[in-house]
């Protein structure tokens, strides 16, 4: 499978990036998501097994596509400088995890919530991409979410990266993916009645 | 040891007499302003979308002149309620990190629900919901007093005054919450995590405060005559007012408006309460060590010494104001203290791995906010000191985790316990236990 892994100019420590690289980040974002569900589709395509895959926006069609995910979710050995880094971070010692994703799988993870949005977006009109700057420690902060389903925002980069996590240490499958389309698509569509 | 203590208290104390200099020193967004023309710009503004919305959907051609055709008068300019825009030329050059704001006739860059415009020139963000207090609200009704009475100047100097009173009372009202905080960490460990948050919020509070001096500061650096103007106006409707008043009071605001029109005075605010977040710190840091020391009794006192301090800080007279050097003094210290943005150098695929976690994070879930400690690898840790039991809030921190776990925000929760220094005691009391196990929440003991 050939696969150009994205390569954002942007070090993506949000909190940290001033408002107007943020703002560049959610124009590049929006600018380079045609192309990469391009990339997506024809590394899927290009996956035995996968061939008929078509990239319709139907939720019918994140079902191969969290299949394919599962398959193709990496990890690598973390560093001792990068496990340094994160307890230094914590108040109190807690257990790290000693593998984490490749960035491969990172941006896997950024390409599927890329087209997982726009499914989003085909099946609900009253969702609309919105940038939140309201709190520098929220998980969303600065960076492109859906809005509309009620108190909290669909962060695609954020929720495809978490399943990659569940993917990696088997605690979900691949129709988890499905699954949580289901889950917020209930939430759009009771935040709309 | 002695010589630690005092030196404790010191501290607490300056960060006290912190607070109290910028309880009433920051003229960062004269609420009169919003409720004069902001409000009624608002209210116009909206009335033009229901035209708009009305006309789109009955399909039939409408007017867009609002009932009334009125003209707001908006300081700078005026602004036309029929059109929903300003009827001349925005005097302010524009922003560069705000791109509509080179818009030249836009009110509040056409977003009336998230900003408001309270002169004709700048918009600001309009979350003074969230700044409200008792004292603003006391400032209504004596300006509702005010305009019954018939005296405009006195209005327009409480509504100043309002604005005033109201950033003031968020930052220190933040402070004292974390000297209240400290307190009762000194009893009960986790609420330490609680001050830290608390800590971090009012820093942020504080520097967005400090962006939106800077940004008053370009106004009147782009238009000092209209300053002095405004200034001037303001003297003379207060020389008015005196005569038909009570002389008293009108001193009392005189007080005030000198503040007011000095915008410097409230970037020294800023600057102090800066300066109490690092002393705040600091005394958390100290905290480590006095627990560790077995000296709880007399961190207890001195931190209540604080709360104590801090509230009567609210209530105390105003300081003096400053000059605007102070103000850029105190924004760039502050600025500097928050350390260079971007500065990582990570730029492309290497960048890719700060997705993976980190510390702190704040989750908007349907049973309100969470903050995780350290999220790893999409599991949220959650640390906790001591034993803790199966109270009502512990619950819904428990249910939040859930939530948050069932909609894919996080992939997991573990919780952590860690052994009070101070009562030796570590862990989950058996029915919040049994919640966590009922839930997949496995919890740790770290002795």
């Amino acid at each position: 499978m050939s696969y150009p892994i994205i390569q954002p100019p942007f070090t993506l420590v949000f909190r940290e990036m001033s408002k107007k690289e943020l703002k560049d980040y959610n124009e590049w974002f929006h600018k380079v998501m045609p192309e990469r569900i391009q990339i997506l589709t024809f590394a899927v395509k290009s996956t035995p097994g996968y061939e008929n895959w078509e990239p319709d926006y139907s939720p019918e069609s994140l079902e191969p596509l969290g299949e394919w995910f599962f398959a193709q979710v990496e990890t690598r050995p973390r560093t001792s400088e990068e496990i340094d880094a994160i307890q230094n971070q914590s108040k109190f010692p807690i257990n790290i995890p000693g593998e984490d994703l490749t960035n491969k799988t990172f941006s896997l993870a950024m390409d599927i919530g890329m087209y997982v949005s726009q499914v989003f977006l085909k099946h609900h009109p009253a969702l609309e991409w919105s940038q939140p700057f309201g709190n520098k420690k929220s998980v969303d902060y600065g960076q492109p979410v859906l809005i509309s389903f009620g108190a909290s925002p669909f962060n695609p980069v954020h929720m495809m990266v978490t399943l990659a996590y569940g993917f990696s240490r088997k605690s979900k499958t691949g129709g988890r993916l499905r699954e949580l389309y289901n889950i917020w698509s209930n939430l759009a569509s009771a935040a709309v009645a | 040891m002695l010589g630690r203590v005092l030196s404790l208290v010191a501290a607490l104390l300056l960060s006290c007499a912190s607070t109290g200099a910028h309880a009433y020193a920051q003229p960062l967004q004269p609420e009169s302003a919003r409720q004069g023309f902001a409000d009624a710009a608002h209210d116009a503004h909206r009335a033009q979308a229901r035209v708009t919305a009305d006309a789109a959907s009955e399909s039939s051609p409408t007017s867009l002149e609002p009932p009334n055709g009125r003209r707001l008068y908006a300081k700078a300019r005026y602004y036309g309620a029929g059109r929903g825009s300003f009827a001349s030329v925005d005097p302010w050059g524009g922003d560069q990190l705000s791109p509509l704001s080179y818009n030249k006739y836009l009110y509040a860059y056409a977003n009336p629900g998230v900003y408001v415009d309270p002169d004709g020139r700048i918009s600001f963000l309009s979350d003074a919901e969230a700044f409200t207090s008792q004292t603003v609200d006391r400032y209504d009704q004596d300006i509702d007093r005010a305009v019954k009475e018939g005296a405009g100047g006195r209005a327009f100097l409480l509504g100043m005054g309002k604005g005033f009173a109201a950033v003031g009372d968020l930052v220190v009202g933040g402070l004292n919450t974390t000297s209240n905080l400290l307190a009762r960490n000194i009893y009960d460990g986790p609420t330490r995590e609680q001050a830290q948050r608390e800590i971090t919020e009012n820093e942020m509070a504080v520097t967005n405060a400090m962006e939106t001096v800077d940004r008053t500061a370009t106004v009147i650096k782009e238009d000092p005559t209209g300053a002095a103007v405004a200034a001037s106006n303001a003297a003379v409707k207060f020389g008015s007012d005196v005569a038909a008043g009570d002389p008293r009071a009108m001193a009392g605001l005189g007080e005030f408006a000198g503040q007011l029109v000095v915008p410097g005075a409230g970037a020294k605010g800023l600057k102090v309460a800066g300066e109490s977040l690092v002393a705040a710190r600091s005394v958390m840091r100290m905290g480590d060590d006095f627990l560790d020391a077995g000296l709880v009794d007399e961190l207890a006192d001195a931190s209540r010494a604080v709360g104590r301090g801090g509230v009567d800080a609210r209530h105390s007279p105003a300081t003096a104001p400053a000059s605007s050097a102070d103000a850029a003094v105190g924004s760039q210290a502050l600025l500097a203290a928050k350390g260079g943005i971007g500065a990582t150098g990570q730029i492309g695929e290497t960048a890719l791995a700060q997705l993976g976690g980190k510390s702190q994070v704040f989750f908007q879930t349907s049973q309100g906010g969470r903050y995780v400690d350290q999220l790893v690898g999409g599991i949220a840790n959650e640390s906790k000191v001591g034993y803790q039991s199966l109270s009502s809030s512990m619950r819904t921190q428990v249910m939040k985790d859930v939530e948050l776990m069932g909609t894919g925000k996080i992939d997991g929760a573990i919780w952590n316990f860690y052994r009070s220094p101070v009562t030796g005691k570590i862990g989950p009391s058996g029915p919040l236990g049994d919640l966590l196990n009922q839930n997949n929440i496995p919890f740790g003991l770290h002795y």
